[in-house]
């Protein structure tokens, strides 16, 4: 029977003490064996040697609570234009927009300069609200390349930049409302938030002037200030706000908690202010939590207050909201 | 300390806190076994917390047949080879195959250290660059059941259960991946022979066959 034996077998199956009795007898009884079991335990000690980055770590069980969090919201509290709304993207569909912020960069910049050139043509239509292509998605490719021509935009993007300002306009409308789509179907896994940056200033120019908050408390504190829990319309540019105030602008109709928290009716799917794709929970209230540059949103049916970071639009904090 | 049975009945009676915990206990097995199988840091930290968000969402149900820790790290390695696949979809740009630079550690000539210590740092990272080619150069269905026994700790029949394979086939698989590891890596057995190689450019060519040979390319 011993000759039967595969001696790698034997030495490998007695190192993870899984031999048989034969196996054993095998390997008892020769120096070789005992010394390739060594081998085998340096190669064990050597995989097991493996650096794990705390960064990492936060980052996974923030995502992993976030979404025991979102799962665990009573069915009740959920409208259905938010339950239909939540998204996930995935990190493949992350990955596959890797590049994409390119382009949705320079579309942001020909909606800042189209907003601008409305609010200088347009006399008393200075405050008319425009939604944002994100916020119909289902604006024709066309309509957003024809628009785009028209903006005095060759002295900022210049030449050929400037010939392809209208193609990468359509191509954000059509990439957005994919986004949409995308979103909703995909929410088995993933991260809660794509890191797309739409808006043309920086972050740390973006945070230069947020408050500084270190405590729960203070995050608490902050989140009572801020004019609506939720902003329930869709993105709106206003003539006379930039695109870091965007997404307050839009929300100003009804502060009253629970009334229009979780109406997020026609939400978008992105919010560009922001550059987070959140729908039904729209990031507001930027500030810089802890040395993070993030977005604390106020969420008025699910009691609590939850903090996105800035950069990489995962959320990292979930703390209740104390009722007034 | 609270063993995993109670902090996952208190996670799924919606206790966060014990849920928090229950995935920090776990979290580094993990993310060693993801790192192990991809064979990148950054493809390992993509399936960890790809794997997180699916034990979060799978808790309910969870059946206890099996131990946590052991459902835990079929998820992992579920999200792990997910996440190989994904690679093999992805254009390449500045890194090969494995996910590494072209300008690895171990491809470096002699250098001359000014600092004492340096030569002894370089060694340790020659040292994880050699391993991780060598492992990347194992077919996958070698470097996974290893990874799992000497990572994750799993006995043989939970690999076999992980793997859906039977356990005579782990057993085989562990021992003839071991083994060329260790002769990739210059661990040298004075009782036995270098297992065969089959040279070639793609690492994750896996076989699905005992008699084929568990290297893949050579490391």
């Amino acid at each position: 029977m011993t000759d039967n034996l595969d001696p790698t077998s034997a030495a490998s199956a007695a190192f993870d003490g899984e031999a048989n009795a034969d196996e054993r007898a095998l390997v008892e009884a020769s120096d070789a064996f005992r010394d390739e079991m060594s081998i085998y335990g340096t190669l064990r000690d050597d995989l097991r040697d493996v650096v794990v980055p705390a960064a990492a770590r936060e980052s996974a069980i923030s995502a992993a609570l976030a979404a025991f969090d979102l799962d665990r919201v009573p069915p009740a509290e959920i409208t259905p234009s938010s339950a239909t709304a939540a998204p996930v993207v995935s990190l493949a569909a992350r990955r596959q927009r890797q590049y994409g912020w390119l382009g949705a960069a320079a579309a942001a910049v020909v909606a800042v300069l189209v907003v601008g050139v409305i609010a200088r043509s347009g006399g008393e239509d200075q405050k008319t609200s425009l939604q944002a292509p994100s916020a119909q998605g289902t604006i024709p490719s066309d309509s957003a390349a024809k628009s785009a021509p028209a903006i005095e935009i060759a002295p900022v993007a210049g030449g050929a930049a400037a010939d392809t300002a209208a193609e990468t306009a359509a191509t954000t409308a059509a990439s957005t409302a994919e986004t949409t789509a995308e979103s909703t179907a995909d929410t088995t896994s993933g991260t809660l938030f794509s890191a797309e940056t739409a808006a043309t200033d920086s972050l740390s120019d973006r945070f230069a002037t947020a408050p500084r908050l270190d405590t729960e408390d203070q995050l608490v504190a902050f989140a009572s200030g801020l004019t609506t829990p939720i902003t329930p319309a869709p993105v709106a540019l206003t003539a006379d706000s930039d695109t870091a105030t965007a997404a307050s602008t839009a929300a100003t109709a009804d502060t009253s908690a629970g009334s229009t928290a979780t109406t997020a009716a026609a939400a978008p799917s992105r919010n560009d202010a922001t550059g987070c794709t959140a729908v039904g929970l729209e990031p507001a209230g930027p500030a810089v939590y802890q040395g993070r540059p993030v977005y604390v949103v106020r969420d008025g049916a699910g009691g609590r207050i939850i903090v996105i970071d800035a950069e990489t639009c995962t959320i990292t904090t979930v703390i209740p909201f104390p009722t007034p | 300390m609270i063993d995993d049975a109670t902090l996952l009945d208190a996670a799924r009676n919606g206790d966060r806190s014990s849920l928090d915990q229950l995935l920090r206990r776990h979290y580094d097995r993990i993310y060693a076994v993801c790192r192990r199988i991809t064979g990148n840091d950054a493809d390992a930290a993509d399936a960890a917390q790809e794997a997180m968000i699916a034990i979060v969402r799978a808790l309910a149900k969870f059946d206890g047949r099996s131990t946590f820790s052991t459902w835990v790290y079929r998820i992992a390695t579920n999200a792990s080879l997910d996440e190989l696949r994904r690679r093999r979809r992805r254009p390449l740009t500045g890194l090969d195959a494995t996910g590494h630079g072209r300008d690895d550690a171990g491809d470096s000539g002699p250098v001359e250290h000014a600092d004492p210590d340096s030569g002894v740092r370089i060694d340790a990272i020659g040292d994880r660059a050699l391993l991780d080619r060598a492992l990347a150069g194992l077919a996958e269905d070698f470097r996974v059941p290893v990874v799992l026994r000497d990572v994750g700790d799993l006995d043989y029949a939970e690999i076999a259960a992980v793997l859906d394979v039977p356990v005579g086939t782990v057993k085989s698989r562990i021992a003839r991946g071991r083994a060329a590891l260790a002769v990739a890596l210059g661990r040298d057995f004075g009782n036995q022979s270098a297992p065969p190689r089959r040279p070639t450019n793609d690492p994750l060519d896996a076989n699905d066959h005992d008699d084929q040979p568990p290297m893949t390319r050579q490391p």
